[in-house]
């Protein structure tokens, strides 16, 4: 789901860096009076353990394999705030270190993976969670990750550099990362209730999600 | 549940390219001399400037560019090119059948179907302008030491506390993967029998959820740490000297040659 | 010249988040330019003793002071008091090698020139010239161990809180390693190290404190090591020598191999 350099026009470009770099300077003073040292290390830390899940290789049907992107899990067990932050570390050094996304797409990617991804999966969570936990995380998962598929979607189908039109590239984009989203809902679901369960004292889950 | 096989090819996969970029960053060639803040912007001028052409000459001339950058850092293009030619592959095979579905004059007919001279341009300019800006990106992993390339973010003005957490996601990354693979690998040598599709699942997920609680223990130890050298919200360094000597200024000049180029096509 | 008491700690407990109990009822001292070994099995409490020692964590009860103070200032502390955590991979959290040795002094604001004698002095003691600029995961256990004492010698500390430094360095390593402890207390740096692995304890402590979640026993090194009994009811091993000594019942017992050559010279005139 890393869109690369050349498929976004400029304008799409600049506009995305734009709302990324508002979102994460929102996420920053919201947390400004705790963004100090633990904050930090918990973000950046956490951001690399979710970089190293993300190389796990779930096997699907037709004998290919997913990847999930973490952006719910994420926003879930940091808050929505640090988890955003974190998805941002993890993408940037993606980009800059291993050549994943394009570097002028990668506003949009950190929209469509730090920000949709994390903002509406821990939404999700936390509207749904009092009905059933675990459909709450699993539909975090999958619809954090569908809307971010579908932003990449409108994001790559409204530039005039791709020549699908935007129907096109939404229901691309929207099928297919309809049925890989699924993987991710599962996954959200399975490792978030391990922790929620465990509740190992050192991971200090954010209030509302402690519950 | 995981694919053990699959998951460690991925990760070392990942592990190689990044020490043989790593090991180029090292070497003593033209990019690796060039000031950090300099290159970082210059690559992103060029992938502005391609992003916002359609002149398959220019994109020609980038790819050139950046395979000139190459060869001029003492980068083996055997090792370059493999490293990033799946996007350009990728990105010709989605655009492809605009050779059909661009209107224009049929260049030739194939199965009853008319490829148009403009297809041919507009997938060929596409595909060229994909590979041409991942190639200057490659530029900037090949030739960048990440430590370096941390403190320019820093001399650019994103926010220290930012920037640390890039490094630590950088520095932790392999330490975790290696982790990740032990725990597979210990749990690999648990599970005897196939226990059924369910049950996978649930451990694969509990791998997942174990892994991600030790990272915040990490943390929690890794906080304690640098507090113990008197970390107090951001990672302060000495000033480094970066002086842009002359492979910087023969770098602009360079680029700036590629500016005029694509300012002359526009006209 | 009088001795300074450097930490005082009396009557520590610490509780666990969760609850359980990592220490209670310890009392600790320490003089300036001494050498103390805190010893114990796994899971004894050492490290959580040496946290609450180095200002990392605050006891649940009980107080620590620092330099006969009241309240110290959170700079002064770190500046003199170097705590190195147990596991390097903790310890050396920066993109390379030399930004771990630089952090602490750059946090502290020590002078550029400064640092750079000191990193100079640092890299060529513990062999780490190569390594400099090489990412820390890269590292092998042992050299990375180094590093991480490196990254808080960088500091220049009047106190060294050390968690078990040699549980990793190949023996090489560890006897450079102890020499130039040994080296930098008779400068005047006092050292204080954690061990479940007895046999370097002689080498590197006078005084040794025994814990088992509370504290056992406190007096001279040679009194606790050849108190074979205290140590096995601790879960601790006697070490070979110490329990040689022991058995044939020679009225010393040796504690490190060259008092062990000496002795056995003596009495055999070898």
């Amino acid at each position: 789901m890393h869109i690369p350099d050349g498929f976004l026009d400029l304008w799409i470009c600049a506009v995305m860096y734009l709302i990324s770099a508002m979102v994460i300077g929102y996420s920053a003073k919201k947390l400004k009076d705790k963004l100090d040292a633990p904050q930090v290390s918990l973000i950046g830390i956490v951001g690399a353990g979710i970089f190293a899940a993300q190389m796990l290789n779930w096997p699907i049907p037709g004998g290919t394999s997913a990847h999930f992107v973490g952006g719910a899990i994420a926003g879930i067990l940091l808050g929505p705030y640090a988890g955003c932050l974190s998805m941002v570390s993890v993408l940037t050094i993606q980009c800059l270190v291993f050549g994943d996304g394009g570097i002028t797409a990668l506003g949009a990617n950190i929209f469509n993976m730090a920000i949709v991804d994390v903002f509406v999966g821990y939404g999700i969570f936390k509207a749904l969670r009092r009905y059933n936990q675990d459909v709450s995380l699993f539909l975090a998962g999958w619809i954090g990750i569908w809307l971010g598929a579908l932003a990449a979607g409108v994001e790559i189908g409204v530039s005039s550099i791709f020549a699908y039109g935007l129907m096109t590239t939404v229901l691309v984009m929207g099928i297919w990362h309809g049925a890989l989203g699924f993987i991710e809902g599962i996954i959200t679901m399975l490792a978030v209730r391990y922790v929620l369960i465990k509740q190992p004292d050192f991971v200090p889950l954010p209030k509302e999600v402690r519950g | 549940m995981v694919e053990l096989a699959g998951t460690i090819k991925v990760i070392s996969k990942l592990l190689r390219d990044f020490l043989v970029a790593e090991e180029y960053a090292y070497r003593e060639g033209f990019l690796q001399g060039v000031d950090q803040k300099v290159k970082l912007m210059a690559i992103l001028l060029l992938i502005v400037l391609a992003v916002s052409t359609q002149n398959i000459f220019f994109l020609l001339l980038l790819f050139l560019f950046s395979l000139t950058m190459v060869l001029l850092s003492k980068v083996s293009l055997r090792m370059y090119l493999p490293r990033f030619g799946f996007i350009p592959i990728f990105a010709l095979i989605i655009v492809l059948p605009w050779i059909f579905l661009m209107p224009g004059q049929p260049a030739l007919t194939f199965i009853g179907l008319n490829v148009t001279k403009p297809g041919i341009m507009y997938v060929i300019t596409f595909t060229l302008r994909v590979t041409a800006c991942v190639s200057c990106v490659s530029l900037l992993l090949f030739t960048t030491r990440v430590s370096d390339l941390l403190h320019t973010l820093k001399s650019l003005k994103i926010p220290s506390p930012l920037v640390d957490m890039f490094g630590l996601v950088y520095r932790y990354l392999f330490t975790f993967l290696s982790e990740l693979e032990r725990m597979l690998l210990g749990r690999e040598c648990r599970v005897v029998s196939d226990q059924g599709l369910l049950k996978n699942w649930r451990d694969g997920g509990n791998v997942v959820g174990n892994f991600l609680s030790r990272t915040f223990y990490r943390s929690e130890n890794v906080y304690k740490a640098m507090r113990a050298r008197g970390y107090d919200g951001s990672f302060k360094t000495y000033p480094r000297n970066d002086k842009i000597g002359k492979k910087s200024i023969v770098f602009m000049a360079l680029v700036g040659i590629m500016v005029g180029i694509w300012l002359v096509t526009r006209l | 010249m009088a001795r300074d008491k450097v930490i005082e700690a009396k009557n520590l407990k610490y509780r666990y988040p969760d609850g359980t109990v990592g220490i209670e009822k310890v009392d600790f001292e320490l003089w300036s330019g001494e050498k103390v070994a805190i010893i114990g099995p796994n899971g004894s409490g050492k490290s959580t003793l040496l946290e609450i020692l180095g200002g990392l964590i605050e006891p649940t009860e009980g107080y620590v002071k620092f330099f006969g103070k009241e309240s110290i200032d959170k700079y002064e502390l770190r500046r003199r008091v170097g705590i190195m955590l147990q596991n390097p991979d903790d310890v050396l959290f920066n993109p390379t090698v030399r930004e771990d040795l630089e952090f602490g002094p750059a946090q502290l604001q020590m002078e550029k020139e400064e640092f750079n004698k000191i990193l100079e002095g640092i890299s060529q003691l513990l062999d780490l010239k190569l390594y400099l600029n090489k990412p820390p995961f890269r590292l092998s256990k042992g050299e990375k161990q180094k590093a991480a004492l490196g990254s808080v010698l960088a500091l220049k500390p009047e106190v060294l809180l050390l968690d078990e430094p040699f549980s990793a360095v190949d023996i090489g390593a560890k006897q450079s390693m102890i020499k130039y402890l040994n080296r930098l207390n008779e400068d005047g740096v006092t050292i204080v190290v954690t061990a479940h692995d007895l046999t370097t304890v002689p080498l590197l402590a006078d005084r040794v404190y025994l814990l088992n979640k509370r504290l056992i026993a406190e007096g001279s090194t040679r009194d606790t090591l050849t108190n074979a009994e205290l140590l096995k009811n601790n879960g601790l091993e006697v070490p070979p020598l110490v329990e040689l000594g022991l058995r044939l019942g020679i009225n010393l017992v040796p504690l490190t191999v060259d008092e062990a050559v000496r002795r056995l010279r003596e009495r055999f005139c070898l």
